[in-house]
């Protein structure tokens, strides 16, 4: 475990209010002026299933490792306004599908924001039952729609049974990813939508090979674990991304995340992989 | 005709359960329910002799055993009847199978009450045929993703399976089963009241509670009597209880053994707050079904949980302090996390994961390794972690490293057998030893 990490989780542990913006600039030798990634955590009491909050730990912990610069922000009611200003990196953890309508209701008001957010270069990312608020559309069992921002176009259709399974796929890049999947909606993706990656074994969107859905640095995907504990690649490849986009640099010039700072997780990954194959 | 299918129904089904006593005795707790149901789809509402006034389900995540066991344990040592599946078949042909043993050969059920541990997903199927009137919802949690998903879905699933008929006893101090009480045509409430066993969580950044079931904006508690469960407030909406509940635990006492409740002490067999929520959503059902105080206080005062959650082992030339947990509730993980906590001892602390399978096929399922915190073991002072698992050891050891764990004082077992306990052990030195696992080594089948 690196030093800058551990570094880190003796900060984080000694900041006891929510309110706080949690930094890892101190760990990293850093001026408190630095310009540093900005992670925006939405709703976190709400959108909280399937451990979800450990893709926020991995985002500071991998940013750490990497020497990223990060500073990361709770955003704790749903009529608390979204500060697009501040983030670079706006995440939507996995989250209760019986919450969406009302984030979506506070959300749809300041869609054309949330666009251009995107536009200029802002990631915003969303994970299993929260890409309603990204899809184009939600139809609910009974048949009702429920409209989300359009950021990606899919419609997400709720399942009569839980999908749940392993999920290992590959994304545009090339990156394997191993992960969980607890699906309640089939998606769709519109033509012309791209999805996040090709499927390797599992459902993914709808048992037709492709898994999620990107567009530029609008991503959803259906993987849970928390996908970013068990895929620190994927964190890395997300703050690279996005820091890129904000002009922010790692503290060693280069953005780097090396195997011996994630050795337990290429641990944990060829573990599930092991077990995956056993059914493939 | 349909009486003709009924009794073929019930007779085949009768001789089925003579012949599983034959042939394997214990075992059909469901079986005798397939065939009934096979050849009459309508069986358990042709049974006769059922007040659905007198019948109760109980229904949620965690505790429904417990209470159903309870509440079978004081009507019956009251000298009532009762029809229950105590064994924990919990779905239509679960209870079907426990009606069938308990019917003449004419159909009727011979007990005066019914009492039935009922599946969440499967209540509403359940009622159809048997219009319970009496409904315990315990408490809703995360749990068995591959069946239930989201919490949301359990919620929905009971939701439409009460109405006004209904008198639904809710757990106050549970946000989302306190919530079910409008869905009911009349609510009983019940909680407990603040203990020395209570605890208030020490914030940190990564700090989360759960949205509350109203607004969807996030829910406060004022403490905890166990993990996510105690006196609680919406500050958005003001989501929560207005009034005192209908029964409450007031105070209770661990060590003597007892708790009391409006002004009366009965007797409490546990050591754990968890089961006080039986007891006194046990109490409320019996009160209102017209049990008196001291028939409450002789079935409490004998009453005894014959699987338990706690018990010591040896192994290794070491003392073992099992407690069981449920993998998928991470409620259940970090209460006895909170447990092994408690010793401040430097220990040794096992953790025993398997693969889930609720459905084929089984999976790595790490969700809520996320959704509990380790510090409380770590800060009791923590020598040395065993993970033991095939399939997600690596990942709860990247868990502990999360908390700040040095992955030096950790070891990955490939299973939780004895063998591989054994191993882990012999190397390390003379501590305390705890193992949370849903299934100890030591009830294991062989591999």
């Amino acid at each position: 475990m690196s030093s800058d990490f551990n570094k880190f989780n003796d900060i984080r542990k000694s900041v006891k209010d929510r309110t706080a913006v949690l930094s890892n600039l101190e760990a990293l030798g850093l001026p408190e002026d630095t310009r540093a990634l900005n992670i925006l955590w939405m709703y976190p009491d709400v959108l909280n299933v399937f451990g979800g909050r450990g893709d926020l730990m991995a985002l500071m912990r991998v940013c750490t490792s990497m020497g990223v610069p990060a500073r990361m922000k709770r955003l704790d009611h749903l009529a608390d306004a979204i500060p697009f200003e501040w983030a670079d990196m706006i995440y939507y953890a996995s989250g209760d599908l019986t919450c969406m309508e009302d984030i979506l209701k506070v959300t749809l008001p300041v869609k054309d924001d949330l666009k251009a957010f995107a536009e200029r270069g802002g990631m915003i990312a969303a994970v299993s039952s929260s890409g309603v608020i990204l899809a184009d559309k939600y139809v609910r069992a009974d048949g009702t729609e429920i409209i989300g921002t359009g950021l990606l176009s899919m419609t997400m259709t709720e399942r009569e049974k839980v999908h749940g399974d392993d999920l290992w796929f590959r994304t545009g890049s090339g990156m394997e990813v191993t992960g969980n999947q607890i699906q309640l909606l089939d998606v769709s993706l519109a033509e012309g939508q791209k999805a996040f990656g090709t499927v390797i074994y599992g459902r993914g969107n709808d048992g037709n090979g492709e898994e999620g859905a990107r567009t530029g640095n609008v991503i959803y995907t259906g993987c849970v674990g928390p996908v970013l504990v068990r895929n620190p690649w994927l964190a890395a490849d997300l703050i690279e991304t996005a820091a890129d986009a904000a002009g922010v640099k790692p503290a060693g010039g280069e953005f780097s995340l090396p195997d011996e700072a994630i050795e337990q997780e290429l641990l944990s990954a060829e573990e599930a992989r092991a077990f995956i194959r056993k059914k493939m | 005709m349909n009486t003709l299918r009924f009794y073929l129904a019930l007779w085949a089904s009768k001789l089925s359960v003579i012949l599983i006593n034959i042939i394997a005795k214990g075992r059909g707790t469901n079986l005798p329910g397939q065939v009934a149901l096979a050849i009459d789809p309508q069986f358990v509402r042709h049974l006769r002799g059922i007040d659905p006034a007198k019948a109760v389900f109980v229904t949620g995540t965690n505790g429904k055993s417990t209470t159903v066991n309870m509440l079978h344990h004081v009507f019956t040592s009251s000298g009532r009847s009762v029809a229950a599946n105590l064994d924990g078949a919990n779905m239509l042909t679960g209870v079907a199978t426990a009606l069938i043993k308990d019917s003449t050969l004419s159909g009727k059920v011979r007990s005066e009450y019914v009492i039935m541990e009922t599946d969440e997903r499967y209540l509403k199927f359940i009622r159809r045929q048997l219009p319970a009137k009496q409904l315990v919802i315990t408490n809703i949690q995360k749990d068995q993703t591959q069946r239930n998903g989201e919490p949301g879905v359990i919620f929905r699933k009971i939701s439409e399976a009460m109405g006004d008929d209904l008198t639904a006893f809710v757990n106050q101090d549970e946000p989302r089963s306190f919530a079910l009480g409008s869905y009911a045509g009349r609510t009983v409430s019940y909680a407990v009241r603040e203990n020395s066993k209570s605890y208030h969580k020490e914030e940190d950044f990564f700090s989360v509670t759960m949205p509350c079931s109203r607004c969807h904006e996030p829910i406060v508690f004022r403490a905890h009597n166990i993990e996510n469960v105690g006196p609680f407030v919406c500050p958005s909406c003001g989501y929560g209880a207005e009034k005192e509940a209908d029964y409450i635990a007031d105070t209770a006492d661990f060590e003597g053994g007892s708790f009391t409740a409006g002004g009366k002490s009965y007797p409490f067999n546990f050591s754990t707050p968890y089961f006080l929520y039986c007891y006194i959503s046990v109490l409320a059902v019996c009160r209102e079904m017209g049990l008196t105080e001291d028939e409450l206080y002789k079935g409490f005062e004998s009453f005894s949980d014959l699987r338990g959650r706690l018990a010591d082992k040896e192994i290794a030339g070491k003392t073992l302090h099992y407690i069981k947990m449920k993998q998928e509730n991470p409620e259940t993980i970090q209460s006895s996390l909170n447990l092994v906590a408690e010793d401040k001892n430097r220990k040794i602390f096992l953790f025993g994961l398997d693969e889930t399978l609720d459905y084929y096929p089984p999976f790595t399922n790490t969700l809520a390794l996320f959704d509990v915190d380790f510090q409380p073991v770590l800060d009791s002072g923590l020598e040395h972690f065993v993970c033991m698992s095939e399939a997600i050891g690596r990942a709860a050891a990247v868990r502990m490293m999360y908390d700040g764990f040095d992955s030096e004082h950790m070891t990955v077992r490939p299973s939780g057998y004895e063998e591989d306990v054994k191993a882990a052990l012999e190397p390390l030195g003379d501590y305390p030893v705890y193992l949370v696992e849903e299934i100890p080594y030591y009830k294991k089948p062989k591999k």
